[in-house]
């Protein structure tokens, strides 16, 4: 395994204070509580709030501003609310039916959520660093969605029944495209390993991978168009819809289930814009004038952190900007969308990148 | 003593939460409809005190009946309820919803004479329709009323 | 229609960029409410409970049917507002009073909670004490604290007794 031979124990022992005795799972186990408490879910938050600001901004109306400063606590709110619910009594599946379907619901959760241990968040903070690391959150993206699929079956009736169809129909048409959009990627870098990826791009935009290569742009708009398609971010979500009328895997979800429901849709897109920046958008890099700075010292992992932070949430602001212009497509517009549009440029893309890098590419 | 006072200062928490949060579903049936529209949209933006319009019962918090129940879609109005999450609350609006308003009072067969007598009623707004304001108000009365402090105010008398 | 490769691929690309521009367009006409010099910019919304942003009840038109309200002081007790109201949401009750002449209006409710605000009970009143204000908020967390009591309250035995006194010991004075 890729775990024993890294730096990351040496950067974390040092960062959380903890003795060289300890075993190393417990460092890994206290990595990822700081990345998930301490990066994750503020992300997250700001980024929820920002959105229901920003669409009630474009509304030209104010957004909520009863709870906290500047309705700041908003969230909160909504989250306390959430747990609050009781358990509902429902006649239409059965109680077996309904604990496969929360055991399918967890499953969608934990699998997007193992995607942690494989977040590109930092030089320090990659935990799996292997030669396919890039591969690793697009499979649990994947997994995410087959678990949304068998929760939809479970939970019962004919609109979650529908859904599924649609939410997997919608699946492996965004995933085809992304793949080879990924492919692109790694032949841009030289390799699937996060730190490849980093090392072939710098900090200043003239060095990022989209502007290096003209075919790599069009890689990573039909990656994170595709990756929307594939977790079925708005403006893709019509197969998921959790608040219509139209029904869908997620309708009736409630309660606790819906705060983590909606939470891990966000956390989906920050996913997607995460891996999305590290491969085409100059990654965590810092200006050539640090690199002479000692390695360890922290506040250059802190920077990185930062840079690779904001980028990552100006690119999700991008998304909630084009989710809040255009109107909601069809599932069947979507899927059109990609094998007809996604699909072949994607592979123009791909013969592009690689033609490219014969030609003019590196030594 | 310190661990009442950890639970009054937690419940207050959970009470500030959910009042905070009520999403609503509404039903609608003419002018009340109307007005009660018009405060969901950007003029009166009920979304400033957190509340978002679900049109899933189950993610909904808040009934809003504005208008007139009739006999036939009484059925509907308990369905729409009995789906809905405890906790839950319901708000009548105008005076169809009150008390059955113009219809009920001359003696319409097919009209049902207020809410409560469907579902239970938390707050109730009077007017015919009430201004957005005045719903608006309706809601600020629920959160007192969720937050546990509302206050019983009278109208002031006219002295004799 | 001709149809061949040609024709089908600029089809093809025009329909590309036909629906790029219009993601453009649609992203770029959403952007002067978020920065822009003009009215876009600002905001509509009326935030109610701040009386800054939002309308008081005194800014309202002036011909608002708000809530009812009835100056007792000047109320005869006619009960033409209770006759034409139609959802008989007014109660009047009348008692003989201190003056044997003028009637002493011992119950004035108005049930707010049927009331259909129509402002017939405004326009037959004499003396003219009963208005609609520009008051709404009215909210109640019951149906009784819905009703409005302006009546001057039964009038108590003794109190019954007193003016009698009153009005015998005046009488005595004038003869």
């Amino acid at each position: 395994m890729a775990l024993a031979n890294s730096t990351w124990e040496q950067h974390w022992r040092a960062l959380l204070g903890i003795s060289a005795e300890t075993a190393q799972g417990v460092v890994a186990a206290g990595a990822i509580l700081v990345i998930l408490f301490g990066v994750i879910i503020p992300a997250v938050g700001v980024v929820s709030y920002l959105f229901r600001k920003l669409g009630a901004d474009l509304q030209a109306r104010v957004g909520p501003n009863q709870a906290g400063a500047a309705g700041f606590l908003q969230g909160l709110a909504d989250l306390l609310k959430l747990l609050q619910k009781q358990k509902m009594k429902s006649e239409v599946t059965s109680a077996e039916s309904q604990r496969e379907g929360s055991f399918w619901y967890f499953g969608h959760t934990l699998v997007l959520y193992s995607s942690l241990a494989v977040l590109p968040l930092g030089s320090v903070f990659l935990f799996v660093n292997t030669d396919m690391s890039a591969f690793l959150p697009f499979i649990a993206a994947l997994a995410a969605v087959l678990a949304t699929l068998f929760s939809g079956v479970a939970r019962g009736g004919v609109a979650s029944f529908l859904g599924v169809f649609r939410v997997s129909a919608q699946a492996v048409a965004g995933a085809v495209p992304a793949l080879f959009a990924l492919l692109c990627a790694g032949l841009g870098a030289g390799g699937f390993r996060w730190e490849a990826m980093a090392k072939a791009q710098g900090f200043y935009p003239w060095s990022w991978r989209v502007f290096v290569n003209p075919f790599e742009l069009l890689a990573f708009l039909v990656f994170f168009a595709s990756g929307m398609v594939l977790l079925s971010i708005p403006p893709f979500s019509s197969a998921h819809p959790s608040s219509d009328l139209r029904g869908g895997v997620l309708s009736g979800v409630f309660g606790r289930r819906f705060a983590w429901l909606s939470f891990s849709r966000t956390y989906a897109l920050f996913l997607w814009s995460l891996i999305s920046v590290v491969m085409f958008l100059g990654a965590w890099n810092l200006p050539g004038f640090l690199d002479g700075a000692p390695e360890r010292e922290r506040w250059v992992f802190v920077l990185e952190l930062i840079v690779v932070l904001s980028k990552t949430v100006s690119l999700m602001l991008l998304a909630g900007w084009i989710e809040r212009a255009s109107p909601r497509l069809r599932t069947d517009h979507v899927t059109d969308l990609v094998w007809w549009v996604f699909m072949p440029a994607a592979l123009v893309a791909l013969i592009g990148t690689a033609l490219w890098e014969r030609l003019w590419g590196g030594p | 003593m310190k661990d009442g006072l950890w639970s009054t200062s937690i419940a207050k928490v959970l009470d500030w939460a959910r009042s905070n949060s009520l999403w609503y579903v509404s039903t609608g049936a003419g002018c009340c409809a109307d007005e009660a529209l018009q405060t969901f949209g950007c003029r009166y933006d009920l979304e400033r005190f957190g509340s978002i319009l679900k049109t899933d019962p189950a993610q909904a918090d808040l009934l809003i009946v504005s208008g007139l129940v009739t006999q036939k879609s009484k059925e509907a109005l308990k369905a729409l309820y009995d789906r809905m999450i405890a906790p839950k609350y319901v708000m009548a609006l105008g005076s169809c919803a009150n008390c059955g308003g113009a219809f009920a009072r001359s003696g319409a067969y097919c009209v049902v004479a207020g809410v409560d007598q469907v579902v239970p009623v938390d707050v109730y707004v009077p007017g015919c329709p009430p201004r957005p304001e005045a719903i608006m108000n309706g809601i600020i009365k629920l959160q007192e009323k969720i937050q546990g402090n509302a206050i019983e105010r009278q109208r002031p008398r006219f002295e004799a | 229609m001709k149809t061949s490769v040609l024709s089908t691929t600029r089809v093809y690309f025009s329909s590309i960029s036909a629906g790029v521009r219009s993601l453009v367009q649609a992203c770029s006409s959403i952007l002067p409410y978020l920065w822009s010099a003009t009215e876009l910019r600002k905001e509509v919304t009326e935030q109610y409970p701040d009386p800054v942003s939002s309308r008081t009840p005194d800014e309202l038109p002036s011909r608002t049917r708000g809530l009812l309200e009835n100056d007792i002081q000047r109320c005869t007790g006619c009960k033409e507002c209770e006759e034409v109201c139609p959802v008989k949401c007014i109660k009047v009750e009348n008692e003989p009073g201190e003056d044997p002449g003028k009637t002493w209006v011992a119950v004035f409710d108005i049930d707010h909670a049927s009331c259909i605000f129509c402002g017939l009970c405004v326009e037959v009143c004499a003396p003219q004490s009963l208005i609609h204000t520009r008051e709404y908020e009215g909210a109640a967390l019951a149906l009784p604290q819905l009703v409005t009591s302006f009546g001057r309250g039964r009038v108590t035995d003794e109190q019954r007794e007193k003016w009698d006194i009153m009005r015998r010991s005046q009488e005595a004075e004038n003869l």
